[in-house]
């Protein structure tokens, strides 16, 4: 199975999302018409059986505006407000859904070693590719093996594990299945589905109210006069034929959502195996569930959000995941040609890793071929990105990995990266965290400091990422009070280094929405060719102190982008503010525009062979903000 | 006009069911967050109960360090003890249903009465140059300094859910539902934290 790069998916994604749209018009266009036809015909029967009492002259005909318009604005406000209602439940944050399930947040101090061991995996994946942490809920009260991704992007996702597949599953299967729903994390999928099922859920409303309508003139005694009766009858084949109209609406929709639900649950099978190189990891966790042969939810909210669980259980049209024998199959196919490429793979990274070493006076090609390679695997994570990442965590000494687990030392993790070299500043600084953070943060800052100062610049990214699913426990007050301090810390030295602006893009993207914090609403429209120039000058000079050299750095990206009138910019003219309105504003553009624009900055930075740390953080925090999420073995220099 | 009529009724209906089926959809939407907002709080009592527990494991090393020196403080010893034992069990009894008033409002009394023993025998154990000299037991009140701050911290956590889930309970549609889905008030974690009782005696001497 040939995979697709990530920039293909988020383009196909856009597309879908675009036949949806025309697709939900076509169904409400249609739910109106026959909608209206069943009203118009019972009022044209209405009006004969009354001419023949009163002999009115007027005939009605079928076409009637005026009641066109009702229909079309009652059918709308039905169908509108199921979707919104159900669009709203499910865009409250992934959180929400996973608690409304009955889901109990895995705390990353937690001494259950099950617990630990899946919270391992989930981090490994993520600082894998390159991600924040998402936090992780597990399913107490479910004991069979199933598992979800939820909410709507990347910032609000979280997994959810049931207890079964906690205790049931090996390592490696734990790992397949979770790198199964970090595919629709990535992907997109989650998005994707809730549109869907609002859509669905919508028509199903329909179909309830003409069932209740039903209800309504049938049960309802009327007296015997023939018009009243005449009423009830019309009343009675209205909802009978609302009804109609919105379960087959909604028969026809769920055909729909399943169709698309199946085939991305095969393509997040194809990707996990892709992140993991473990085929056995995924078929053993799918083999497994064969033999539970009950991998439903009993929690009362697990129906409604079927669509997003590793496996759905119902074996029809209807369902929403293949069958389970058909999934294996499919991952046993694809386990020849893994094979074939996990060679190939290994033959290409040693010899990265064999010139690595020479990097130094090898020129461009090594890491050079490592950024670009980079720019291939975003949002594709591979097996070698999952080693490096299983290394920096494990390379994170153990007291820090606690800290970053556990909220009130989490603050202090971050705050102690904050704190300066320079000693003045770094007094003035613990004074202010003194005056300004909680009891003991302080102290707990100075106890951490000598070992995150000793951390390798690459590892601190991958801390940053895990104390950000920790962040997501404080309470907003503590937020608010966490964020003050951190941009207090940032303003001592009153100049903002590429790590502090790093800090503050993961800070604003992944937690200060979530907190309700209202964010400078970034600059609106399309990203200008100034715009690319600023980001390509910045990477051209973060890598060298040389401007002859990053000018040819920034010649060699803006000939990549394919696009005329870019400028190489001098140092000054790439202030970090300038750089991070820039890659707000780009953030927006279509799909292959940023996988031109990535390819682009690769270049930059594989220009002259080496990437610096400063090089390796701005592309990691333009990657962030163009929703890029660029794998770790890619964004940190690896260690011969 | 015999179909203007007819419409009208239709029309009439319409808009009945409409506004019905909105109310519904509003209401379960309250019960949704009211379900969101508990869980936050249940989930953020997690993290009191992590520290919580460390903290009543740290407890009996201590006293088993002291024990020793200590020889003439037997009940200020097992005062330590039981007391720890106390508010271990409301800890137990409170994680289950960190919703219930009564069980909070338990696990405030035990944890203040805790504090306030342990306040009483770091007290003394000054007057034993052996002890104060203990690096065990130093490491071991260093990591207990550091547990009740954690604490503290979580605890704030909490209460800063817990006032959320009332609030959002008590404001005006919500109230009308609330009582009859079952979600009841919740209560504060109300304890004097080590901090403020260690700094007490210095004002009244």
């Amino acid at each position: 199975m040939v995979a697709m790069d990530f920039f293909t998916h988020q383009d196909r994604a856009r597309r879908n999302t675009v036949w949806l749209v025309v697709l939900m018009a076509v169904a409400f266009g249609g739910i109106v018409v026959m909608t209206y036809a069943v009203i118009a015909g019972c009022l044209v029967a209405a009006a004969q059986s009354e001419e023949m009492q009163a002999e009115a002259v007027d005939d009605p005909g079928w076409w009637q505006p005026e009641i066109f318009a009702i229909v079309a604005a009652g059918v709308a406000a039905v169908v509108g407000s199921g979707s919104l209602y159900k669009t709203m439940q499910l865009s409250g944050g992934g959180g929400s859904l996973a608690e409304l399930l009955g889901g109990r947040i895995v705390l990353g101090d937690s001494p259950d070693p099950l617990d630990r061991r899946v919270l391992n995996v989930v981090e490994e994946m993520a600082i894998a590719a390159g991600t924040p942490v998402p936090p992780v809920y597990l399913l107490d009260r479910e004991s069979s093996i199933n598992a979800f991704a939820a909410g709507k992007r990347l910032d609000d996702a979280v997994i959810g594990i049931t207890r079964g597949a906690a205790e049931k599953l090996s390592r490696d299967e734990l790992q397949g299945v979770v790198a199964h729903e970090f595919s629709h994390i990535l992907h997109g999928d989650m998005r994707l589905n809730t549109r869907l099922v609002a859509l669905v859920h919508g028509i199903l409303v329909l179909g309830l109210l003409g069932y209740y309508l039903l209800r309504v003139a049938f049960h309802t005694r009327s007296s015997s006069s023939s018009k009243d009766s005449g009423l009830q009858m019309g009343l009675g084949l209205l909802g009978l034929a609302i009804m109609v109209i919105g379960y087959v609406g909604t028969v026809i929709g769920s055909l729909i959502k399943a169709a698309v639900s199946r085939q991305r649950e095969f393509l997040a099978d194809a990707s996990a195996v892709q992140f993991t190189r473990n085929p056995d990891g995924l078929a053993g966790a799918l083999s497994r569930i064969a033999e539970e042969a009950n991998s439903q939810l009993s929690a009362p909210h697990a129906a409604e959000a079927s669509h997003m669980f590793f496996t759905s259980g119902v074996m029809s049209l209807f369902a929403t995941h293949p069958p389970l024998a058909e999934r294996i199959a499919r991952i046993d196919a694809s386990r020849a040609a893994s094979m074939a490429t996990d060679a190939i793979d290994a033959g290409h990274l040693a010899g990265l890793d064999g010139n690595a070493a020479v990097a130094g006076f090898a020129g461009g090609t090594p890491i050079g071929v490592k950024a670009t390679a980079a720019v291939a695997a975003i949002g594709e994570p591979t097996a070698t990105d999952l080693r490096a990442a299983h290394r920096v965590l494990e390379d994170i000494p153990q007291r820090l990995r606690a800290a970053a687990h556990e909220p009130f030392g989490c603050r202090a993790v971050i705050y102690a990266m904050l704190l300066d070299s320079d000693n003045v500043i770094r007094v003035t600084q613990l004074a202010q965290l003194n005056a300004q953070a909680e009891p003991g943060v302080a102290t707990e800052t100075r106890r951490l400091e000598t070992m995150v100062r000793e951390l390798p610049r690459s590892e601190r990214l991958a801390l940053v990422d895990l104390a950000v699913s920790t962040l997501k426990a404080l309470s907003a007050a503590q937020y608010r009070r966490f964020r003050e301090t951190v941009e207090v810390l940032i303003e001592t030295d009153s100049r903002l280094d590429i790590f502090e602006w790093v800090l503050q893009k993961i800070l604003v993207r992944h937690l200060d929405h979530a907190f309700g914090i209202a964010v400078a609403s970034p600059r609106r429209g399309r990203g200008t060719r100034q715009d690319v120039s600023i980001l390509l000058s910045s990477l051209a000079h973060a890598g060298t102190s040389s401007a002859t050299d990053a000018r040819a750095a920034c010649d060699r990206g803006c000939r990549a982008t394919g696009l005329t009138g870019l400028a190489f910019l001098d140092r000054d003219q790439v202030r970090l503010d300038a750089v991070s309105h820039a890659v707000d504003a780009l953030a927006s553009i279509k799909p292959d525009s940023k996988h031109r624009l990535m390819d682009a900055m690769a270049m930059v930075v594989s220009h002259d062979g080496v990437m610096t740390p400063d090089e390796a953080e701005l592309l990691r925090g333009f990657a962030d903000t163009l929703d890029c999420p660029m794998p770790l073995a890619a964004g940190a220099i690896e260690r011969p | 006009m015999p179909f203007l009529a007819l419409s009208q009724t239709t029309t009439t209906l319409l808009i009945v069911l409409a506004v019905a089926v909105v109310v519904g959809l509003w209401v379960a939407g309250i019960y949704n967050q009211l379900v969101t907002l508990s869980q936050r709080f249940k989930n953020a009592f997690a993290q009191i109960d992590v520290q919580l527990k460390r903290r009543y494991d740290l407890i009996p090393n201590i006293v088993e360090t002291a024990k020793g020196a200590m020889k003439h403080e037997r009940e200020t010893l097992t005062a330590v003890i039981e007391a720890r034992n106390r508010a271990a069990s409301a800890a137990s009894t409170a994680a289950a249903n960190p919703g219930d008033a009564a069980a909070i409002g338990t696990l405030g009394v035990a944890e203040t009465a805790l504090t306030q023993s342990l306040g009483r025998f770091f007290a003394l154990a000054e007057a034993y140059p052996d002890l104060k000299a203990n690096q065990n037991l130093l490491a071991i009140q260093e990591e207990l300094t550091s547990t009740e701050n954690k604490v503290a911290f979580a605890r704030q956590a909490f209460n800063d859910a817990v006032t959320a889930y009332n609030t959002y309970r008590s404001t005006f549609p919500p109230v009308l539902f609330a009582g009859t889905f079952g979600y009841g008030p919740a209560s504060l974690l109300e304890f004097e934290d080590a901090q403020v009782i260690k700094e007490a005696p210095k004002v009244s001497f």
